[in-house]
């Protein structure tokens, strides 16, 4: 394998506020510079849009970038497909590169939709033999047979987009770089866009994909990259990084609305404790999670036919009202939920300082084998996610069933009738 | 997590960025298709169509014939007023409407220019090529023209192509120059009208070059297109060899602007999408 991809240290700013870009400005800035010598240097501020990022991306792999709106995604990759270039440090690829990042720019209204597959296919780098050949499979991709030797202008915006991710698509990359374009389309489009897209993946393209469809990255990528606030803050397997962007985004919220109660104090007398108060002295959280065999006896003790007990302790220094607990059990192998409990309307309506939780499942119907349990709080009233758990492991003793028998043993009884005499 | 990939070596990555007019070679094909797309959309829901190409200096033509040729009576050297009016302003349309068309092409298509890498010299080149259809297409009219008032052409004929050629460098040069400079001060749009109209009285089109003063003709051919005009006329008009030196001269100051100028464009080029 090797590396196509060699993002090395890359920041990139943006000067904020308005550019200038009238002569008179220029002039004006450069007078009062040239007479107000005394430094005031950094007036401009910048805007770092990357900060420090570094990553490689081996041939082959499929990538996909998440994070919040702002966090960097797009920038990247318009530093990857060159359009705009990094401030610091260096980027590097190998390889033929397309970008589905702006499906149809480039398209003309005036012109015909086969005159725009021409024109869009040489301006993502397809030499005019290539674009003949490719010309009917093009064209039936977006099942434009019928209309393809009139003006787009005519076409519909579904059309439109169709035929634009039909020619990108077409275009025999060996790097592939895609900006959430799977979500054009009608459904059965989009079902066969992502089928393309696997085609390319299978044909051995290497992709970069963002997306905030979380599903797609989970289903699609091999390797995710979480993004926040301009730096490259994890890599790993979709799951991983999926399960962190969740736990920052919350934290995100949480710091929010933090911010939103030490705002609502200052007005009041000063408190010296609310303002002082850091993040985590507002944020309820889970902790002490333990998984336990039925009657609460010790975890060795877990095994197919019998019961599951799962125990933890929420601190929550403000009180919350109607706390809405939901418990989640998965299957290690695959990360899929095996069941979900919820727990809402308990007896405790508010909460305040450190409550004990156990939840027992006399009889859990699990098969042997690995699995988690992920236990999260919320708000009843307004559904409002406030605390997760870390996931804790636990392991079902037994023999471990074949593929074909299911994992869940549901308890069953069975009555067999007496055959009636004749 | 991230410091610990084990990730061999990236190997040759930096050897193959090619070099800007390597890219531009690889990209022919684009440069054609784009040309033929702005030659289509240029007269694209126009009744006229491509006639609108001859018509901008047919008109004038007519126009400075009655108001310099007959009412003022400017002298040409034997040649008559109309067909002397029609060859100067065909070369100078050419360059009038190279630079005005190729100067706002990177602005006009902003979206592109953030959205997808090309080499971005496409743009104003095109622009440039569409014009020169234009002046072939003005040009054919030059035929019956000549015909008409029955002037010999002479072997010096064939010089023309590398009038034009020369006259080419010289608006690429120029636009390559002034289409950066307005990616980032949309001044120079308004200057543009302005300069061309100066630049007009400045170019022998409708006077012949030898009714400047000789006191200020060094200075006055030190404009490429003085010397352009001239030599086509001598060429076409009076199958006289041109004037070597005056046409050496702007041979050279285009060679200058098309070599300074792309590499201005090319070291600004990086910044486009940031500014635009």
């Amino acid at each position: 394998m090797s590396v196509v991809i060699d993002v090395d240290c890359v920041s990139k700013s943006y000067v904020l506020g308005a550019v200038q870009t009238s002569l008179r400005e220029a002039i004006a800035s450069a007078a009062s510079k040239a007479f107000r010598s005394r430094g005031k240097k950094a007036e401009r501020e910048l805007f770092w849009a990357l900060k420090d990022v570094s990553y490689q991306v081996q041939q082959g792999e499929v990538v996909g970038i998440i994070g919040h709106n702002g966090a960097g995604k797009s920038t990247m990759l318009k530093l990857l497909s060159r359009v705009t270039h990094p401030t610091k440090g260096s980027i590097r690829t190998r390889g033929r590169m397309a970008s589905l990042i702006e499906l149809g720019a480039g398209f003309h209204p005036d012109l015909s939709g086969r005159e725009n597959i021409f024109l869009n296919g040489s301006i993502l780098g397809l030499k005019q033999a290539e674009i003949q050949r490719q010309f009917d499979s093009i064209v039936s991709f977006a099942g434009l047979e019928q209309f393809i030797d009139t003006p787009v202008k005519r076409y519909s915006s579904g059309m439109y987009v169709r035929l634009a991710f039909a020619v990108a698509s077409h275009v025999m990359a060996d790097l592939l770089l895609v900006d959430e374009v799977l979500s054009v389309g009608d459904l059965s489009f989009q079902d066969r866009s992502l089928k393309k897209m696997q085609e390319l993946r299978d044909n051995g393209a290497t992709i970069v994909f963002i997306s905030h469809n979380m599903n797609a990255v989970r289903s699609f990528c091999q390797r995710a990259l979480l993004m926040d606030h301009g730096r490259l803050v994890g890599s790993g397997t979709p799951a991983q990084i999926i399960h962190q962007y969740e736990v920052l985004q919350y934290e995100a919220k949480m710091r929010k609305q933090r911010e939103k109660m030490v705002g609502q104090n200052a007005d009041e007398p000063k408190d010296e404790l609310v303002i002082t108060a850091s993040a985590n002295a507002f944020k309820p959280s889970i902790a002490n999670v333990e998984v336990l065999a039925e009657d609460a006896k010790p975890a060795e003790a877990l095994h197919e036919a019998g019961g599951l007990c799962v125990r933890w302790e929420t601190q929550v220094p403000d009180t919350v009202f109607k706390p809405s607990y939901c418990l989640r059990v998965c299957r290690a192998s695959d990360e899929s939920t095996c069941f979900v409990l919820w727990g809402a309307n308990i007896n405790v309506i508010q909460l305040h300082g450190i409550a004990k939780v156990e939840v027992s499942i006399p009889r859990h119907g699990l098969v042997a084998g690995k699995y988690y349990v992920e236990i999260t709080l919320s708000d009843g009233g307004t559904r409002e996610t406030l605390a997760f758990s870390t996931r804790t492991s636990f392991i079902i003793s037994g023999v471990a069933p074949s593929e074909d028998e299911g994992f869940y043993h549901p308890l069953a009884e069975w009555q067999f009738a007496e055959p009636l005499p004749v | 997590m991230l410091q610990n990939q084990t990730a061999p070596a990236p190997q040759h990555l930096a050897d193959e960025q090619p070099g800007a007019l390597q890219e531009l070679i690889a990209y022919r094909e684009l440069l054609l298709m784009w040309t033929r797309r702005e030659f289509r959309v240029r007269y694209s829901q126009s009744f006229l169509g491509a006639a609108w190409a001859v018509l901008q200096p047919l008109a004038l033509m007519i126009i400075f014939s009655l108001v310099f040729g007959y009412t003022l009576g400017i002298p040409t050297n034997g040649s008559p007023y109309p067909l002397f009016s029609f060859s100067g302003l065909l070369l100078w349309t050419f360059f009038a409407n190279s630079l005005t068309f190729a100067i706002p092409s990177l602005v006009n298509h902003m979206n592109l220019v953030n959205k997808i890498y090309f080499p971005r010299e496409i743009l104003p080149m095109s622009s440039i090529l569409v014009c020169a259809i234009d002046f072939a297409v003005g040009a054919a009219l030059l035929i019956p023209m000549l015909i008409i008032y029955q002037v010999q052409i002479g072997a010096y004929v064939l010089l023309i192509p590398l009038i034009v050629l020369i006259q080419f460098a010289f608006a690429l040069g120029l636009a390559f120059v002034l289409t950066t400079t307005n990616v980032f001060y949309r001044d120079v749009r308004f200057i543009i009208p302005l300069m061309l109209q100066v630049w007009l009285y400045l170019s022998p089109v409708i006077y012949p070059a030898s009714q400047v003063p000789e006191v200020i003709r060094t200075i006055y051919f030190l404009n490429p297109m003085a010397a352009l005009i001239e030599s086509f006329r001598r060429v076409l008009l009076y199958n006289q060899a041109p004037d070597w030196p005056t046409l050496g001269l702007a041979a050279g100051i285009s060679l200058l602007f098309l070599i300074f100028g792309y590499r201005y464009f090319k070291s600004a080029e990086r910044r486009f999408a940031d500014v635009i």
